[in-house]
């Protein structure tokens, strides 16, 4: 993800960003790495599957994660839905992001958002060349992004509904 | 200068790589940096091990040399790098001056490597660590050994640095033993020659910033 907003840098410049992040390692690195920017919000969500746990405690997790998300929706409503004209979201990696879509796509349905107001873009890992991750197969049959982009173009012709722009990193 | 980089990546520890590297005498592991430089030319290691670094440069490096213990050395650029928890060390070896530096993290990595230029990047087959080498060796004659570190969830590393090296960008090291195989005899490019030639000619990655992508999705 760091690398996607590092070659994109001078396109998000003028935005508003919120940074959702599970991982305070990874926070440290993008502060450093973007301190050009001047209007970022974090907020800290949990991991919804921590590598190698169980089915109950993931199940755990995964709640406490929806909660989590939606609290921060919640609370700055106006951020995320009434005060920008366009919003949108950028997907990367873990499994949170199955939820985060998911969430959105709802909060789209509701609020009658359309394609160009507010739209979900997952972006599949570069270390996936012959098939999805695991969230990745989420997203892309659930259809709960509005764009899915791979990485690879050998990925884009088995999964014909995601779309390939060469390394985007 | 014959500038060689060593990566294991920052999230997950891989102290069997930098073992299996170090692994054996030094004088082979350095009869082989030094075949992609002129000769005599120093070599230079800097080695990116996290949080272990220093119990692997006193079993691995330390250990090995007959140098009077604790000669404080600084070598040129280590100041780039930015970090307290480095061990280096300097000696003369059978061919030529010798550089070695262990790390923990740098933050300042990026900028390092692009003054450093290494001749030959030894990293685990982590994208990031794979894209910060290709973006950053020497252009015309530097190498990549992508190392797998198969004890990972699927062995997830495996296909992008299979790939990577069906597009004759790596050389990937399935196992460690891949690995000690090439530094002890085989040579550090030997088993890709072929396909390199086969796949780049048919085509061509681009990579960065695409403008469709930026117009089509990622701008409203």
């Amino acid at each position: 993800m760091l690398k996607i907003l590092e070659t994109y840098k001078n396109t998000i410049c003028e935005s508003q960003i919120a940074i959702l992040y599970s991982e305070t390692n990874s926070l440290v690195r993008f502060k450093k790495q973007f301190s050009h920017l001047k209007t970022v919000k974090y907020f800290a969500i949990g991991k919804a599957r921590q590598v190698g746990a169980g089915k109950f405690k993931s199940a755990i997790s995964i709640i406490e994660t929806i909660i989590s998300i939606i609290k921060i929706l919640f609370v700055n409503k106006d951020f995320f839905i009434f005060d920008h004209r366009s919003t949108l979201l950028l997907l990367n990696g873990p499994g949170s992001c199955v939820l985060l879509s998911a969430i959105f796509q709802i909060v789209k349905f509701i609020t009658f958002k359309n394609y160009c107001s507010l739209r979900v873009v997952y972006v599949e890992s570069l270390a996936r060349c012959n098939n999805l991750s695991m969230t990745g197969v989420f997203i892309y049959f659930l259809n709960l992004s509005d764009e899915f982009i791979v990485q690879w173009p050998e990925l884009c012709s088995t999964y014909p509904f995601s779309k390939y722009y060469g390394f985007l990193v | 200068m014959t500038n060689v980089y060593i990566t294991v990546g920052a999230t997950i520890p891989f102290d069997r790589m930098i073992d299996a590297l170090f692994d054996g005498p030094l004088d082979i592991l350095l009869k082989q940096f030094s075949s992609y430089g002129k000769h005599s030319d120093p070599i230079n290691i800097v080695a990116q091990c996290g949080a272990t670094y220093s119990e692997l440069f006193e079993k691995n490096v330390y250990s090995k040399l007959e140098i009077p213990k604790h000669s404080k050395t600084e070598f040129y650029n280590q100041s780039m790098l930015d970090t307290k928890e480095i061990r280096s060390v300097s000696f003369i070896s059978k061919f030529c001056q010798v550089n070695i530096s262990f790390f923990n993290l740098s933050s300042s990595l990026n900028e390092f490597l692009k003054e450093f230029r290494p001749v030959i990047v030894i990293s685990h087959a982590g994208t990031g660590s794979l894209l910060d080498a290709m973006a950053n060796k020497c252009q015309d004659n530097g190498i990549i050994v992508a190392v797998v570190n198969d004890s990972l969830m699927n062995n997830h590393q495996l296909e992008i640095g299979e790939k990577l090296e069906s597009h004759g960008l790596v050389t990937c090291c399935r196992n460690i033993s891949e690995l000690s195989r090439l530094i002890q005899s085989e040579g550090l490019e030997s088993n890709n020659k072929t396909s390199t030639k086969i796949n780049t000619s048919g085509m061509k990655l681009q990579r960065g910033f695409s403008s469709d992508f930026n117009s089509d999705v990622f701008l409203f």
